[in-house]
């Protein structure tokens, strides 16, 4: 009995000690798991910003988090959502994953009730390894918020072959290279040539083009230079004018988005720092620079050079507009949904179905009159690939004016920073070639 | 003896020495002392993480080898053995190819060792049978799963992540160009007709090792 007892606790003692390695690097290693934070930790929420009453509402939700060894690692996403200002928050915890959608149908549906317009406040927040969080809108700001609307008038935007385009007129031509009338371009043998990122025009019809390669933001008027402003300029820099020709130049500084002000007569101030994020696009309403701050899509009026924002007021939905109200957009599979927010209420509603797909809306406008102008960039895949830009003036119930712009691209320009509704009512769009960069200008008052 | 080894040496460095300038040294071959390893598991969540962690990092046309530092060791000074990859070097590493064309399988590839790969953006563009990699039927958002890649002749770009943005762009992550660097960039390529979407193969279920419990895609909130 002895012996066989003796050789049991020595086998039991081998195994231990065998196993003990094992088991002493899994502990560790999930402690180490739980104890580390992530080195990184990314939140994506694609708020539904305009819903139909009745329809289902989903809010796609991606963590990207990040071990320091550079594997990825788990997290638990909350959402809460809330009705009116004073309602309670209702709060949803799931495992973060890759398809991991919030179906909101049924909050969306008790807060719309019997009322024609309402909203719904918005917050999502992850939490991942050594209790790192990050949550959107981060800190205590205000949350996100989107629109429910019980009825919203469809349009049909008229169906435009592809390549049945309208040129428009050059009024402005800068071959590529070097100097005063020249456009810079970087064209890597692998990799998406770049050239000019951004333009603007103002009421004067002057032209604000931003050319990183020569590290300079110039101003044209009958396309000729008038005024040139230097400043270090990064790939995908954006730019803005007010009416009063201050120009607001959105970039990236790192993971943190930054904005120069270049005055009437083209100085430029110190960078103002607007926080993290990634850039979306730079706008004004006339008077203040306002910022689309990506991945939450939320509008922020540009603090002046020493950290004040001009402007009182939270983070919006929509990006403010002259003389009050906020347009929302959102763009579908084959749709374009337009409204503009006053009072918390959601007005002028339009849906814009189209017959092709449509990728970015590449420019949304309001005409001041309850109406928009709207460039979609259309694309099909069959019979064979193609794609073109319509644009489009709609009101509520009606298409004003549509036709199609071709989409000639030479040089990799970020989608919102194609086309501009210019200060003197036209449009104008950046075109890009082998031979070098135009601008196109389209007149808008004759169309139908 | 060894005061013959020590002469030699000297002579060959007195005769030699002039002739290594310190410029000569590239970046890539001061710093690029990484290794590889072959891989089995590979989910796009671990390509997702490997790319995430090469944003901000420089862009050198047929390079392939960067720190993970969020900088650019060497800004503006294109195609002289600096830091980064070029766009099918970073897609090339990120979906964990083998360096020979055809070849199936995965080799998790250190970011500071350099190789680009065989494939060219044309390659990425037009696929043949034997490649890792094939082009999907559509564009289609319904279509593409997060760390696709969308190909012209001319660049790749890979999706970052899937949901796309209220504008109707893509968040991709890229090998831009010497200005831009690597990155995380807001594009408009699924709807421009020259590209095309392109999978890799072979990827492992995002859901492994646990695919016996796997997360609800979509929560229902009451």
């Amino acid at each position: 009995m002895r012996a066989p007892f003796r050789a049991g606790l020595g086998l039991g003692a081998v195994l231990v000690l065998a196993v003990w390695p094992t088991l002493r690097w899994a502990a560790g290693a999930e402690g180490r798991a739980r104890a580390a934070p992530p080195r990184i930790f990314e939140l994506y929420v694609r708020s539904p910003i305009l819903a139909k009453g009745g329809e289902r509402v989903r809010v796609p939700v991606r963590v990207v988090c990040v071990t320091s060894r550079g594997t990825p690692c788990r997290s638990e996403v909350t959402l809460a959502t809330r009705s009116g200002p004073s309602g309670a928050w209702q709060a949803t915890r799931a495992p973060a994953g890759p398809s991991l959608e919030f179906d909101l149908t049924g909050p969306v549906a008790r807060a719309l009730g019997t009322r024609s317009s309402t909203s719904l406040a918005l917050r999502v927040r992850a939490e991942g390894p050594g209790g790192r969080t990050v949550a959107m809108p981060s800190g205590r700001r205000v949350p996100l918020r989107f629109f429910v609307i019980k009825e919203m008038a469809i349009v049909r935007a008229p169906s435009i072959l592809f390549g049945r385009t309208r040129g428009g007129r050059t009024v402005l031509f800068l071959p590529w290279g070097s100097g005063a009338v020249r456009a810079g371009l970087a064209d890597p043998p692998e990799g998406p040539p770049a050239g000019p990122s951004s333009f603007d025009v103002d009421r004067a019809g002057r032209i604000y083009v931003v050319d990183p390669l020569q590290g300079r933001v110039v101003v044209f008027r009958h396309g000729k230079p008038i005024r040139e402003t230097r400043l270090p300029l990064g790939a995908r820099a954006d730019i803005a004018v007010t009416d009063h020709g201050t120009a607001f130049v959105l970039d990236q500084s790192g993971d943190r988005l930054v904005v120069r002000r270049i005055t009437a007569h083209g100085s430029p101030g110190a960078p103002v720092p607007i926080g993290p994020g990634l850039p979306g696009q730079v706008r004004t309403d006339g008077h203040r620079g306002l910022v689309d701050v990506m991945p939450q899509d939320e509008w922020l009026a540009i603090p002046d050079e020493r950290g004040r924002a001009r402007a009182e007021g939270p983070p919006t939905t929509g990006r403010p507009m002259r003389g009050g109200g906020e347009l929302i957009r959102v763009v579908g599979d084959r749709s374009l949904r337009l409204g503009e927010v006053s009072g918390g209420q959601v007005m002028d509603a339009i849906d814009v179905r189209f017959s092709e797909r449509i990728g970015e809306a590449a420019l949304t406008e309001p005409d001041g009159r309850g109406g928009y102008w709207a460039v979609a960039h259309l694309w099909r895949w069959k019979p064979f690939p193609a794609d073109q830009y319509q644009v489009l003036h709609v009101a509520p119930g009606r298409v004003l004016a549509s036709f199609a712009v071709g989409d000639r691209r030479f040089v990799n320009t970020q989608p919102l920073a194609r086309f501009r509704l210019g200060g003197d009512g036209a449009l104008y769009q950046l075109v890009t070639s082998p031979d070098g960069a135009r601008i196109l200008r389209f007149d808008l008052g004759r169309e139908s | 003896m060894r005061n013959v080894i020590i002469a030699l040496g000297l002579s060959v460095t007195v005769v030699l020495g002039p002739l290594v300038h310190p410029a000569q040294a590239s970046w890539v071959s001061a710093n690029c002392h990484g290794t590889y390893v072959t891989d089995h598991y590979v989910r796009r969540s671990d390509a997702q993480a490997y790319s995430a962690v090469a944003a901000g990092e420089g862009y050198e046309w047929g390079g392939g080898c960067w720190n993970n530092n969020n900088r650019d060791d060497t800004p503006g000074q294109p195609d002289s053995g600096g830091e980064g990859p070029d766009c099918s070097g970073f897609t090339f590493k990120t979906w964990e190819l083998r360096n020979a064309t055809g070849r199936s399988g995965f080799t998790y590839w250190e970011a500071l060792y350099s190789v680009h790969g065989p494939y060219a953006t044309y390659d990425f563009h037009a696929p043949v049978g034997s490649d890792p990699f094939f082009r999907l039927p559509d564009k289609d958002a319904t279509t593409t799963m997060y760390m696709d890649a969308f190909a012209k002749n001319g660049h790749v770009g890979m999706l970052y992540v899937d949901s796309g943005a209220p504008d109707g762009t893509d968040l991709i992550i890229e090998a831009l160009g010497d200005a831009a660097g690597t990155g995380k960039f807001y594009e408009s390529y699924r709807s421009q007709s020259e590209y095309v979407a392109v999978r890799r193969e072979g990827w492992t279920p995002d859901c492994w090792p646990n695919c016996q419990h796997p997360a609800r895609p979509v929560v229902v909130m009451p």
